[in-house]
């Protein structure tokens, strides 16, 4: 499961650290059907970029109900950083303005285009983040008896999060989450991977319904069919 | 833990109803909500051998259970509904020994219709695997209960030994409407019971040792009837169920509710299970395989006897999946069948000789159709009550309970 293989930045552990009550188990098993019934949120999700060094910071809008997103990217890696992303299961659509020039010579009918190629979450570290914001939903509950006895699971303390009473609780020992006590609401995940060296943070506000789409003045580019382009955009952000 | 393991104690207490009193004064009958306005408030008042008693009327708490040896009753099976509105997250949640829940629906709770779980209580010292020997919850029943659209199971046992679940009804569920987990010995028998329009009928994760599921019925869900193994759980691999005397028919149901991942169109699945019995089932009208083995969770199934069961009408009656190397004594022997993978399964798959398998038997799983909404899923008929509800016996599950004998077992009747 995701949450299990994406990972933590470990939150604040301070000595309140505890084993979940039953009714905290079972708050931590809805959270992510609850994200599906609320179908969507705005978010903004900071991590390092990855191996290069530096910061990513996305922030856009998630659709968990189809899968699909839309964002604006900012600290992508040079030469050619991503400005802007749209995704779904299926397509990773990027605007690299860096890059207008050299599509526009190859291709000079176009307007704003975006470089489309499928998700390859095992080399983009973009895409690893992506995957991360669309996974957080499921239709149905996780199971609470489980989440009880998985190694790591915690209370972690009461907190105050954009002026929301929160519980912090662990899931594992690398994903912890800020859940809203009055809505029930995901306000904040954090996750890292088993070496720590990459965590991720995303913050979720204004939950609910999004449809999304792509711009109506872009054009898109089928990157695979583009060799030589897709050689200058080896990797993401 | 309990001193008398190896007395047989039928625990009866007699009730006179019509007088609110009781027959042994030491237990007292609770009444809800005559006495206590809800539920809860009289199980929390209640002390072991104590019953509680619910009046018809529609109920929209959730209960926890953490008391010993209480009975909980309702007066009306249909008619004492315990009503999460889809918010409330379990119905009954229970974490104490040998108690019983009798007579009443539960519905539209966001997990779990009932909750039996050893990993409830609060953990005071090491007592090492939930649902082992000697940390698991001892001793429960369902009797007469209808559980339906919840949000994952119905009627669900974790952890958990010494149970019964009888004459009972789970439907609607995205998950399984009976699923029995993480228990060795599990010491259950599910009987005379129906789960229809699920995900899963029946699942049984890592539930070992003396688990039976009879006389049931298992209709119109994706999948019928699975024990299981799967590493993701403490106590893999699951080992020692019996699967008998069922009617397991039409599980290939694209108006039940999804399960993600889920299988679509099986009667009985074992998957990477040990040694299990299945038996005089009658099974028929599935898309995919009426009686299937295979691996799951990288657990090989080894051991597993199919024998004697009438299935038919199925995409295959009876189906083996695996290597040459991985057959491990599984067999097929004496059903009545038509089709199968390998062909002629009893012959390369016998039981009491050796298997003749000489090619990896490779079969495309089939693609689970989408579902609806488990919320949109109809309110199913009512149920059979309880008999003589106000005088019956106050039972307290405290002990294994009475197995079945496999040779009486016979496949239940074509109709």
């Amino acid at each position: 499961m995701l949450l299990l293989s994406i990972a933590a930045c470990g939150g604040n552990a301070v000595s309140q650290e505890r084993p979940l009550t039953s009714d905290e188990a079972s708050f931590l098993a809805e959270v992510l059907s609850r994200n599906y019934e609320a179908g969507g949120a705005s978010f903004r999700l900071s991590a390092p970029a990855g191996m290069e060094g530096g910061t990513i910071t996305i922030e856009g809008d998630i659709d968990w109900v189809n899968h699909q997103g839309g964002a604006r990217v900012l600290g992508g890696a040079k030469p050619h950083p991503v400005a802007q992303v749209w995704w779904n299961q299926k397509t990773v659509g990027e605007r690299r303005p860096t890059l207008d020039r050299e599509i526009l010579t190859r291709f000079p009918e176009m307007k704003n285009p975006i470089l489309a190629r499928p998700p390859d979450t095992s080399k983009r570290r973009l895409d690893q983040l992506l995957a991360i914001i669309t996974g957080l939903v499921s239709k149905t509950p996780e199971n609470s008896q489980l989440i009880l006895q998985t190694e790591g699971s915690a209370f972690v303390r009461k907190d105050v999060l954009r002026e929301r009473g929160v519980l912090v609780v662990r899931y594992g020992k690398r994903t912890t989450f800020w859940l809203d006590e009055e809505s029930k609401e995901l306000l904040r995940f954090e996750g890292s991977d088993s070496t720590s060296q990459f965590p991720v943070v995303i913050d979720f506000f204004q939950l609910g319904k999004r449809n999304l789409s792509l711009p109506r003045d872009v054009q898109v580019v089928n990157l695979p069919d583009h060799a030589e382009l897709l050689a200058m955009v080896p990797s993401s952000p | 833990m309990r001193l008398h393991k190896l007395v047989i104690v039928a625990l009866l207490v007699g009730i006179s109803l019509s007088s609110c009193g009781s027959g042994n004064s030491q237990s007292e009958v609770l009444l809800v909500p005559e006495k206590y306005p809800t539920i809860q408030a009289a199980v929390d008042k209640a002390k072991d051998g104590d019953l509680v008693l619910i009046s018809p009327g529609v109920y929209r708490e959730g209960v926890k259970v953490n008391k010993d040896q209480i009975v909980i009753r309702g007066l009306d099976r249909n008619e004492v509904i315990i009503d999460g509105g889809d918010e409330l997250i379990n119905g009954f949640e229970v974490s104490g020994d040998s108690v019983a829940i009798e007579n009443l629906t539960v519905k539209s709770f966001r997990q779990n219709g009932i909750v039996f779980s050893g990993a409830l209580r609060e953990m005071k010292e090491d007592y090492g695997v939930y649902g082992s020997e000697s940390n698991a919850l001892d001793g429960y029943r369902v009797s007469y209960v209808t559980s339906f659209n919840n949000g994952l199971y119905g009627i669900y046992a974790f952890a958990s030994k010494n149970g019964l679940i009888e004459h009972s009804y789970a439907s609607g569920h995205p998950d399984s409407g009976l699923y029995v987990g993480q228990c060795r010995p599990c010491n259950v028998v599910i009987r005379a019971s129906v789960a229809e329009n699920n995900a899963i009928g029946y699942y049984g994760t890592n539930a070992s040792t003396n688990v039976w599921v009879v006389e049931s019925v298992f209709r119109g869900n994706r999948l019928g009837i699975a024990p299981n193994s799967q590493e993701a759980e403490m106590l893999s691999p699951q080992k020692g169920a019996t699967i008998a005397a069922n009617v397991v028919e039409d599980n290939d149901n694209p108006g039940a509710p999804v399960i993600p991942d889920g299988f679509f169109g099986g009667g009985i699945v074992v998957g990477g299970g040990l040694s299990n019995l299945i038996t005089q089932n009658l099974v028929r009208g599935h898309s995919w395989a009426g009686i299937a083995v295979m691996p799951m969770s990288d657990v090989l199934p080894s051991e597993n006897r199919i024998i004697e069961n009438e299935s038919r009408e199925n995409g295959d009656d009876l189906l083996f999946i695996g290597q040459p190397q991985d057959v491990l004594k599984n067999c097929f022997e004496g059903n009545q069948f038509s089709t199968s993978t390998p062909k002629m399964i009893e012959r390369s798959l016998p039981c009491g000789a050796e298997s003749k398998i000489s090619e990896a038997i490779k079969y495309a799983m089939p693609v689970a159709p989408p579902g609806p909404n488990y919320r949109t899923m109809p309110t199913p008929a009512a149920q059979r009550s309880m008999p003589n509800v106000r005088n019956a016996p106050l039972l307290l599950p405290i002990v294994e309970p009475v197995y079945p004998s496999v040779v009486e077992l016979k496949v239940p009747t074509s109709k």
